[in-house]
Parts: C-alpha cells; sequence; structure tokens
C-alpha cells in the first residue's frame, strides 16, 4: 500500500487535534454560562426573597392584606418568569394561587435567620424542573407568613440549548476552517522539498559534481541535504575511480596482449625451428597466465567492492595460520637469503575466511620477499591493539616513501612508476595490496602501511576481535 | 576411456579434442547443445565434458536432459564463476566444474579424477624408476640410498610420484602440498622444486623430475 501523503496526514492530524481542542473548549464554555446563569437566577431570588420579607414587615398590625400590597409586591417581582405566593401558615393564600398540598416543598427559611443561595432548591413539577425558594416572613402583628419564589428552568434551558447548537456549529466551522488552512500551510512548506527534488532530477552521471544547496534550504532539510551531498560525494568518487580503474586495466592489459602479438608475428615472419616454436609457446603460456591471474584478480575486487563475495568466516588459529605461510615461504625465503620468522604469538582465536585471509597475508609476504635485500629479516607478528587483532608483516628493506604511503592500497598503484621491467613486473600487476584491502573491508577490518622506522616496512592488518578466547 | 565434448567456441573445441586424444583418450567433439545431447544419449561416454554457454540449447539445459535418462560424468566449463551458476550445475548434477581460463594439465587432472571414480587404493609403496616412496614410513629411497627430505619436500615428491606421468600446474601444487587454494603468483613451487631435484635427481644420472615448460612439474622416466 503506498504512505499517505505527508500532507494528508499532516492536514488529518490537524482537523483531529482542531477538533478535539475545539469541543473541550466549547464544552468548557457551555458549562461555565450554565453555571453563571444557574447562579445569578438563585441569587435574584434570595434578594427578592428578602424584598418581599422587608415589604411584609412594613405592614401595620392586623391589617388585612392591602391590594396596594399586592400590586407593589408584583412590581418587585416583575415579570421576568417568577412566580410568588403568600400564604398564611395554615395554606390559604394572601397573594397567588395557593400551594398544591402535595408538593414536595422544603422547610421554608426561619425569619431569624437571611436566606441564602444555597436554601434555593429544585423541584420536579409537571412543566418540568424549577427553582424555589420558600421564607417565613412576619407579616406585622407577629403574623408569620410564607413566602414562596419560583423560578421556572424551562426558558433557561432553552437558551443554554440553543447556545450549544450555535457553539457547536462555530467550532464544526472553526475546525474545518483551520483544518483548511493547515492545508495550505502544509502544503506551502513542503514546496522546498520540490525544490529539493527539482535540484536533485538534474543531476546525472555526466553532472556528478552539482550539489544540493544546503544554504537555502530550511533547517528540517539541512540535514537531508548534508547527507545526500555526501552521497553524491561518495558516488562521484566511485564513479572516477571506476574510469581510473577501466583506464589502468585497459593499459595493464594491453601490455601483454602486445608483447604476445608482437612475438607471435616476429615468430611467424619467417620459418624456424622447433625449439624455438617451442619456446615462443612456453613464453606465451607464461603472458596468458599473467592475463588469467590478472582478470582473475580485478573480479576478485570488483566483486568485493559490490559485495557479492561470499565470505565465509570460521575461528582459526591465528597462530596456526601464520605458522602455514612461513611454512610456504619458508623455503622461498631462504632461496634468497632473507630471514622468516614468527614473533611470540598469543594465539588469539580469530573469525575470517581462512581462503581469504591466507590470500591476503600471501600477498603481504610476496611483496615482503620482493622488496627484502638478501641478508634482510622478515617477520609476522600478532598481537592485541586497543580490542582489535592485529597481524602484521614486517620487513628490513629501503622502506616506502611517505608519499607513497596512502596510495599503496590504490589497484595498479606502484611506488615505482617506471616499473622495472621482467619478471618483477609480471609477478606484481599492482593489485596485490588492494586485494589485501578488499579482503580486510570485507572482515570489517583495516590494512594500513605503518610509518617505516628505521628501514622497516610494517603492514598491519587489524580485525575485529570478535572470537577472542 | 571415450570422452565427448561440447563445446561451440571453434578453436577451443578443436584443442580440446586434440589435446584429450594425444592424452590416450577417444575424443568425440558437438558443436551445440542438440548435437551433443543426441551424441551422450546414443553411445556411453565415459565423461561429458560440457560448455555452458551453448548455441540453441545451453549446458544446463543439456545436463537436465542427459541426467532424466543416463548418469555419465560431467565435468562443466564455465566462463563465469560465481557461486549461483556453480551451484546451479552441482545441483543439476554435473560433477565437476572448471572455469575458463583454465590449464589444460587441470582439466586432464580433473578428467582422470572423475574416470577413476570410486576408491583407489593408495600403494603403500610407490615406485618410479630406483626411486620408492614408502607412503606408511614417510620415507625415500633411491638406488638404495635413503635421502632426508623436510616434510614440505616429502609432500611435494609423494604427490609428483603418484601422480607419475601427469603435468602437474604450479597452482595444483600449492594447493595440495601447501593447502593454498588460490592462484598465488609468487614462485614457491619452484624454489621447491628446485630443492627437491637438489636431493633426488642432482646426485643421480636418470633424472625423474622434469618441467614442462609453461605448464608445470611432472615426474617420469625418459629414455
Amino acid at each position: 500500500m503506498r504512505p499517505i501523503s505527508i500532507s494528508l496526514r499532516l492536514g488529518m492530524l490537524f482537523a483531529a487535534i482542531a477538533a478535539t481542542v475545539f469541543l473541550a473548549v466549547g464544552a468548557y464554555l457551555h458549562q461555565t454560562l450554565s453555571h453563571q446563569m444557574g447562579q445569578r437566577d438563585d441569587n435574584d431570588l434570595v434578594n427578592k426573597a428578602l424584598l418581599v420579607r422587608q415589604l411584609l414587615r412594613t405592614l401595620p398590625q392586623g391589617a388585612p392584606m392591602p391590594h396596594e400590597v399586592e400590586s407593589v409586591l408584583r412590581g418587585v417581582i416583575g415579570a421576568d418568569g417568577v412566580m410568588l405566593r403568600v400564604s398564611t401558615p395554615d395554606g390559604r393564600a394572601v397573594i397567588g394561587p395557593a400551594l398544591a398540598r402535595d408538593a414536595a416543598l422544603p422547610a421554608p427559611v426561619p425569619a431569624g435567620r437571611e436566606p441564602r443561595q444555597a436554601d434555593v432548591v429544585s423541584v420536579d413539577g409537571p412543566n418540568g424542573a424549577k427553582r424555589v425558594l420558600g421564607v417565613l416572613a412576619g407579616g406585622g402583628g407577629g403574623r408569620m407568613l410564607r413566602v414562596t419564589l419560583e423560578r421556572m428552568r424551562s426558558d433557561r434551558l432553552a437558551i443554554l440549548k440553543r447556545y450549544a447548537f450555535d457553539l457547536l456549529g462555530a467550532l464544526a466551522s472553526g475546525a474545518v476552517l483551520a483544518t483548511l488552512l493547515a492545508f495550505v500551510a502544509v502544503r506551502r512548506s513542503l514546496r522546498a522539498l520540490d525544490a529539493v527534488a527539482l535540484q536533485a532530477s538534474q543531476i546525472s552521471a555526466q553532472r556528478l559534481h552539482t550539489r544540493l544547496a544546503v544554504e537555502a534550504a530550511p533547517d528540517e532539510l539541512r540535514a537531508f541535504c548534508l547527507a545526500f551531498n555526501a552521497m553524491l560525494d561518495r558516488l562521484e568518487e566511485g564513479v572516477q575511480r571506476l574510469s581510473g580503474f577501466a583506464a589502468d586495466l585497459a593499459h595493464d592489459l594491453r601490455t601483454p596482449v602486445n608483447a604476445l602479438m608482437m612475438q607471435t608475428q616476429v615468430a611467424l615472419s619467417r620459418a624456424r625451428s622447433d625449439e624455438e616454436y617451442q619456446a615462443l609457446l612456453a613464453s606465451n603460456q607464461e603472458e596468458y597466465e599473467r592475463l588469467a591471474r590478472m582478470i582473475e584478480n580485478t573480479l576478485f575486487l570488483a566483486r568485493a567492492d559490490s559485495a557479492q563475495l561470499a565470505v565465509r568466516p570460521e575461528p582459526l588459529d591465528v597462530g596456526a595460520e601464520l605458522a602455514h605461510i612461513r611454512d610456504y615461504f619458508e623455503m622461498l625465503a631462504e632461496d634468497k637469503g632473507v630471514a622468516l620468522s614468527l614473533g611470540e604469538a598469543p594465539a588469539p582465536r580469530l573469525l575470517a575466511d581462512p581462503v581469504l585471509l591466507r590470500r591476503a597475508l600471501n600477498n603481504l609476504v610476496s611483496n615482503a620477499l620482493a622488496h627484502t635485500p638478501a641478508g634482510g629479516a622478515i617477520r609476522l607478528d600478532v598481537r592485541d591493539e586497543d580490542g582489535w587483532l592485529a597481524l602484521s608483516v614486517a620487513n628490513s628493506g629501503d622502506g616506502i616513501a611517505p608519499e607513497h604511503r596512502d596510495a599503496v592500497f590504490e589497484r595498479y598503484y606502484r611506488a615505482d612508476p617506471a616499473r622495472a621491467g621482467g619478471s618483477a613486473a609480471a609477478h606484481s600487476a599492482g593489485l596485490g595490496l588492494a586485494i589485501v584491502r578488499a579482503i580486510m573491508q570485507l572482515h570489517g577490518g583495516s590494512a594500513r602501511l605503518d610509518p617505516s622506522a628505521e628501514g622497516q616496512t610494517v603492514f598491519t592488518l587489524r580485525f575485529p576481535a570478535r572470537a577472542k578466547k | 576411456m571415450r570422452i565427448l565434448i561440447v563445446e561451440d567456441e571453434p578453436k577451443t573445441g578443436d584443442y580440446l579434442q586434440r589435446g584429450l586424444s594425444e592424452s590416450g583418450f577417444v575424443a568425440d567433439l558437438a558443436r551445440t547443445g542438440p548435437d551433443g545431447l543426441h551424441l551422450a544419449l546414443e553411445h556411453d561416454y565415459d565423461l561429458v565434458v560440457l560448455d555452458v554457454m551453448l548455441p540453441q540449447m545451453d549446458g544446463w539445459t543439456v545436463l537436465g536432459k542427459l541426467r532424466e535418462r543416463k548418469q555419465t560424468p560431467v565435468l562443466f566449463l564455465t566462463a563465469r564463476d560465481e557461486i549461483p551458476d556453480r551451484v546451479r550445475g552441482l545441483e543439476l548434477g554435473a560433477d565437476d566444474y572448471l572455469v575458463k581460463p583454465f590449464a589444460f594439465a587441470e582439466l586432464l587432472a580433473r578428467a582422470r579424477t572423475l574416470l577413476r571414480r570410486g576408491p583407489v587404493r593408495e600403494p603403500e609403496i610407490v615406485k618410479v624408476a630406483d626411486l620408492e616412496v614408502d607412503v606408511r614410513r614417510h620415507r625415500v629411497t633411491r638406488a638404495g640410498q635413503r635421502i632426508d627430505l623436510t616434510p614440505k619436500e616429502y609432500g611435494l615428491l609423494q604427490l609428483l610420484a603418484r601422480r607419475e606421468g601427469e603435468v602437474l600446474s604450479r597452482s595444483l601444487i600449492a594447493s595440495q602440498v601447501w593447502d593454498m587454494n588460490f592462484d598465488s603468483d609468487t614462485n614457491v613451487v619452484d624454489v621447491a622444486i628446485k630443492r627437491l631435484r637438489a636431493k633426488v635427481d642432482d646426485p643421480y644420472p636418470v633424472k625423474l623430475i622434469h618441467t614442462v615448460r609453461g605448464m608445470g612439474y611432472l615426474m617420469e622416466v625418459r629414455e
């Protein structure tokens, strides 16, 4: 399934957030309004009850309720949904309709105490809930009157309902509007990506030097641009190396092919003896083997580069491996008058591909033998180096000039650009150390040439010491 | 011993046929997959040398169809040595493979190994002319005189003596004697042979170890 676009995802997220927040705020507003309205109404009831009590107290002693009093009281109460009843203690109505007998009314506030908001109670009536406050009032001449004030809740509830409805409408349209604006904002912000994509689309193999404009990119994209540029750096280097590699390879293949063609043509130019033909064929055979080896080595490097090479690591006894290499080269070294020795090995274990490890060591030792004059020495060592297992091949000799130190691992690199002819050149096609480095990279390790001291050349292979005992 | 070569590249095919014939085999040559398959099914060959890249029908198909009816040993020749290719060949029932370019001596050695089939009884004493190698006791004598050899020299001599008359390439020797299974371009083998000769051949009038220039070494009695 295709992932949802960022703008859609952000937009939907924003819509959800807006809806939630707006809804919470709306609910809060509605709740506050309802509470405040109730408080104000209850307060009004209390004030009116006080006023009615006051008026009733002014009535002359023993006088019947005059008609004027009633109209004054009605004026005080007003016509805003409040109903006033005044009755005698025995239930006879003085003002307003009589109290229903069965109405469950709370006990009225005694005359000696001021009514409070808390005295207002809700009562369910036939026409819905109402707020009721009952007080006792001295009506002159020690006569007690019961005053009941009632306010219907229905109109208030209607207002609140209306308000809630309006609120919901406003919130919904607010959320929709906010979401739309968010969409537009996200779209606009993401336009910076289009700019980057446009720049990236103009990069091709021929124009690998182009880089994304990091400075012009917004902060969030800067890391991406930097990473992308770093990738381009690596690609450019790789492509350059590849084209250089192809040129080197062509040159190195051309040399033996040229020799083959020349010697064959010269031989064929006139009749020769059997011995001469045999010598020619044998010489050709040697060149062919050299070519085959070159192809093999090149292929090895190409595969190592593209990680197609299968590495089959197994736990190896390092001491035994070094001894093996020593055995292999012993006769050759003796023949050349070079001492080949092993250092005191702690014999740790190492996880490595045995064939590849031998190949790397083979290349290093044969290199060392080629560059060590008679009477010199080659020493193989193994040691622990900050948690890495370091195998080193040190040889006495002229050493390698510092300016060549970094380049010796490059393909087809030769410290001597004139490349001394004859078998020495045939023997080293300039791939040996490149292969060593590739093998070490396949093992997650590294190969390096240590700064030479006193005519020593020391190559060190560092393996991650995972399989130590 | 009858060998069928299926190879479309004209020069390679011709020379393989010639080389194998000169080595004492009866070698037939087919230049296309269908021809090769037809011949392999019609006749009883001891070995089929089969190229992978063939016109009309590739080597894998030929092998697959052949295996439906026959178990003739097959030696694959391939220019590609990617592991999946090799695995595919071996899974289909190939008995061995060689990656081009290969040394003819190597092909011969592999072919002989495939033809030898079954357990080979190693003699306890290998004799070449007046040279005797006592495999059990690691003792070497020539003309009755004891010759002291280092272990590696002994391993080399034993290999040459056992494969008397076969040209052994340097890489084969390095692999068999030192277990170095890759093409090393050092002349370790040449030096070892030189030292072996100094002990085994130089003091005696008849030379047994011979150099085949460009190919390798062999041990035999030459008239």
